[in-house]
C-alpha cells in the first residue's frame, strides 16, 4: 500500500487535499493536538470529515500528539472513545500514555506513533510495535539505512515526511519555545525559535534555521525500501500550497507506479514545488547529513508567494465562462496557468474579466472578489489559476 | 530508601565520591557531555549514560559493546528507547534508567514507562507543583535532575560548524549565544553527533533535596569543579550558588488547550 498523506488545518483544506489526490488526510481536533494555532476540527466537524473521507474511499487520521502534563489528561479517554465512535481511521500519538490507554481500555483505534517519538532505529521501532502501534512516523533524521532496517525488523507500516518545514532539532527534543517565549512547544504552542536570530558575539548573527524538506528525487527509492505513507507537513499552510504540493507528489507517485517517471518530470515538479513555497526546499537526512547548504543564516529568508491568483468555483458550459474567486491581483493581458486534480496544466492569456454584475473590468484587485473569465476548456470546482512562471 | 546521586563528571573531576555514583557518558553513544569514556576506561559495575538518539548502525555497535562488557555495567541511563530493547535482547542484568529529556511530564506518562524500566529521570519542563504531584503518584521511585545546565534543544545537525563554515570563521565547539529579543543566553555545544543548546546558567533543583527519589542526577560537565566531593558536600548542605536558574519550577508555560469540560 502506498499512501499520499496530506495535512489539513480546516475543512476547506481537507476538501482540497482529497480533491488534489491525497489518499489520507491528518487533522487536529480541538484538543491534544500540536498545532494549537491552526483552526482545527470540532468533534462535529471531525465526524463530518470522517464521512466525507469514507465516501471518497479515503482515510482520516487525527493527531493526539501533545506531551501530557498532569492537568491535561482529564477527558482524554472520553475524547478517544468519541474518536473511535465516529470512525477515524487512526490517531497519531507521541505520548506513550495515550498508546497504553488505548490498549488497556481496548479502544478500537489504530495507533500511529508520531515523528515526535524520534524513531531512528529498528529497536526503538520494536518498542512501539510491542506497545501495539500499527504504523510509525519516522524521525525526519532517519537515513535510508535506518528505514531499511526498521522495515526489515518490524514489517510495520512506515510513514515518512517528504515535504515541508523542518524542525532544526529532532522533533520533540526542543523546548526553546518554552524558554524564550513561554509557549509550550510540545503542547501545541511552538513559537519556532529556531527561526529567530541569536547573537554569538560575531559580526554575523547566529542562525539555525533549516530549509524545508523536499524528497522528490528520492520518492521512488523510498517506495522500494518499504515506506508506505508519504507525508506532507503543513496544517497551517493555505489551500494553494496544499493543492500544489499534493498534486505534484500525486503525479510523481502515479508515474512511479506506472513506470513512467522521468528525470524531466522530477525537475519540473521540483521547480513547481519550490515556486509555491515561501522557503527553499531540499532533501535533508535521507542520503547524507545536512550541512550549511541546508540552512539559512540571516534569519527568516522567506518570500511572500503571490502566485495563487484564483480558485475556480464553477464553470458554465452554456456561457463558456469560469467563475473564479480572486486570491491575488491579476489584470487583462496577464499570462496565467490553470491546473487541477483532473485538469492538465495549461496556459491562458487573460483578454477580458467580468465582475459579478457582468461589467467588464481591467483588473481583479479585491481579495475574494468574484470574477468571470471566458474559457473554451471546461474547468471544475477546486481547479486553480496561478502565475505562469515557466514552461514544462 | 537512601537517595543516590548520579554524577556526570567534568574534564578534571574524576575521583571517588563516597556513596555516589559516577555516570559515565559512553564513548560513541553519548553526545555533548564533555569527556566520554570507553569501557576500557571505566571501573566494574558502573553506570553508563547513552544520551544520543541512535541510528541503525549505532544500534549494531552498541549491541556489540554491551555484549562484550556485561560485567562492567550496573545501570544504563538512556534516551533512545531502542536501548531498552537491546538490553532485553542481550538479557543484560542491569538497572534500566530512562531519561527522556522532554517527554515525561505527567504521572500518567511516567507510570506507563515504569512498566518497562526500573526508574526514570523526570523531565525538567514542568513546575515544582507538577514535580511534586508526579513524585507522589509514581508507581515506583523516580529520579530528578538536580543540578547542571539543562539541555533545551538537541539537533542532529552540526550547527556551530555550519555557521562557522558559512561565514568562514574559526570553529569553537562551545559558544555562548543570546537570543536577540528575549536576551536569553544559551551554551551551544557541538560534536560529531550533533548540537545541544544548554541553558547558560546551571539549574539548581535543591528544592527537592528532601524528597525520596531513586536518583538525583547532577551534571557537572560544563562546570569547573576541582573536587567533586567538596562540591557535593557544599551542595547538599545548601551552600548558596551564584547565578543559577530554576528553569520552569515557578513558570507555567502557555498552552492553547481549550477550556476543560467536554469533547465537543
Amino acid at each position: 500500500m502506498i499512501e499520499l498523506l496530506a495535512p489539513a488545518g480546516d475543512f476547506e483544506k481537507l476538501k482540497i487535499a482529497y480533491a488534489y489526490g491525497a489518499d489520507a488526510v491528518y487533522v487536529g481536533g480541538k484538543h491534544f493536538s500540536l498545532r494549537a494555532n491552526a483552526k482545527n476540527f470540532s468533534m462535529e466537524e471531525l465526524k463530518e470529515a470522517v464521512l466525507y473521507a469514507h465516501n471518497l474511499g479515503k482515510k482520516l487520521y487525527v493527531t493526539v500528539n501533545i506531551i501530557f502534563h498532569e492537568d491535561d489528561v482529564s477527558f482524554l479517554e472520553e475524547y478517544l472513545l468519541e474518536l473511535a465512535k465516529i470512525g477515524v481511521d487512526a490517531v497519531i500519538v507521541s505520548d506513550v500514555y495515550v498508546i497504553s490507554l488505548i490498549q488497556k481500555k481496548k479502544i478500537p483505534l489504530e495507533v500511529h506513533v508520531s515523528t515526535q517519538a524520534s524513531i531512528l532505529n529498528e529497536m526503538s521501532a520494536l518498542f512501539y510495535k510491542n506497545m501495539g502501534a500499527k504504523r510509525l512516523v519516522l524521525a525526519r533524521e532517519a537515513s535510508r539505512e535506518d528505514i531499511k532496517k526498521i522495515k526489515e525488523k518490524t514489517n510495520l507500516d512506515l510513514e515518512c515526511f517528504v515535504h515541508g518545514a523542518m524542525c532544526t532539532s529532532f522533533s520533540g527534543r526542543c523546548v526553546l519555545s518554552n524558554v524564550v517565549t513561554g509557549r509550550d512547544a510540545n503542547r501545541g504552542g511552538c513559537a519556532q525559535v529556531c527561526r529567530f536570530l541569536f547573537d554569538a558575539g560575531e559580526e554575523e548573527p547566529f542562525s539555525i534555521t533549516s530549509k524545508d524538506l523536499n524528497m522528490v528525487e528520492f520518492v521512488e527509492e523510498m517506495i522500494r525500501i518499504g515506506v508506505n505513507s508519504f507525508k506532507v507537513e503543513g496544517r497551517m499552510r493555505g489551500i494553494y500550497y496544499i493543492a500544489t504540493v499534493i498534486l505534484s507528489y500525486r503525479r510523481i507517485i502515479d508515474k512511479i507506479q506506472n513506470h513512467s517517471l522521468t528525470k524531466e518530470d522530477q525537475e519540473y515538479y521540483t521547480k513547481v514545488l519550490n515556486r509555491c513555497a515561501n522557503r527553499e526546499s531540499t532533501p535533508q537526512f535521507f542520503h547524507k547529513l545536512p550541512t550549511e547548504e541546508e540552512q539559512y543564516f540571516l534569519g527568516r529568508e522567506e518570500v511572500s508567494n503571490q502566485d495563487f491568483l484564483g480558485l475556480v468555483l464553477d464553470y458554465d458550459e452554456k456561457t463558456g465562462k469560469v467563475k473564479l474567486e480572486q486570491r491575488n491581483y491579476f489584470k487583462v493581458g496577464d499570462i496565467v496557468e490553470f491546473f487541477g486534480p483532473d485538469t492538465e496544466t495549461f496556459t491562458y492569456q487573460i483578454h477580458t474579466i467580468e465582475n459579478d454584475v457582468g461589467e467588464s473590468i481591467s483588473v481583479a484587485n479585491h481579495p475574494n472578489m468574484i470574477v468571470y473569465l471566458p474559457l473554451e476548456k471546461p474547468l471544475k470546482a477546486f481547479d486553480m489559476m496561478r502565475v505562469k512562471a515557466f514552461d514544462k | 530508601m537512601k537517595n543516590k546521586y548520579l554524577l556526570i563528571p567534568g574534564e578534571n573531576t574524576l575521583e571517588k565520591v563516597c556513596e555516589s555514583n559516577f555516570l559515565f557518558p559512553l564513548k560513541s553513544f553519548a553526545t555533548n557531555l564533555g569527556k566520554t569514556f570507553s569501557f576500557a576506561e571505566i571501573p566494574e559495575s558502573s553506570y553508563i549514560y547513552i544520551n544520543r538518539l541512535l541510528h541503525a548502525k549505532d544500534i549494531l555497535l552498541l549491541k556489540e559493546e554491551l555484549s562484550q562488557n556485561k560485567n562492567k555495567i550496573k545501570g544504563i541511563v538512556f534516551e533512545d528507547l531502542g536501548v531498552l530493547e537491546v538490553i532485553k535482547e542481550l538479557d543484560l542484568k542491569v538497572e534500566k534508567i530512562l531519561y527522556l529529556t522532554h517527554a515525561t511530564c505527567s504521572s500518567y506518562t511516567v507510570n506507563t514507562f515504569l512498566e518497562y524500566v526500573d526508574t526514570l529521570i523526570l523531565a525538567n519542563d514542568i513546575t515544582k507543583e507538577e514535580v511534586l504531584s508526579v513524585l507522589a503518584k509514581s508507581s515506583k521511585p523516580i529520579g530528578l535532575y538536580l543540578y547542571g545546565h539543562l539541555p533545551y534543544m538537541y539537533s542532529r545537525r552540526t550547527l556551530l560548524t555550519n555557521f562557522s563554515k558559512h561565514f568562514h570563521m574559526s570553529e569553537p565547539k562551545i559558544r555562548l549565544v543570546k537570543e536577540k529579543v528575549s536576551g536569553k543566553e544559551f551554551l551551544v555545544s557541538e560534536d560529531e553527533f550533533g548540537t545541544i543548546f544548554y541553558d547558560a546558567l546551571p539549574y539548581d533543583g535543591r528544592d527537592f533535596l528532601d524528597e525520596k527519589v531513586s536518583y538525583f542526577l547532577i551534571d557537572l560537565h560544563l562546570e569547573k569543579v576541582e573536587s567533586m566531593a567538596t562540591w557535593l558536600k557544599d551542595f547538599v548542605n545548601k551552600k548558596p550558588l551564584p547565578n543559577t536558574t530554576r528553569a520552569f519550577l515557578d513558570k507555567k508555560v502557555i498552552v492553547r488547550l481549550p477550556p476543560k469540560g467536554g469533547v465537543r
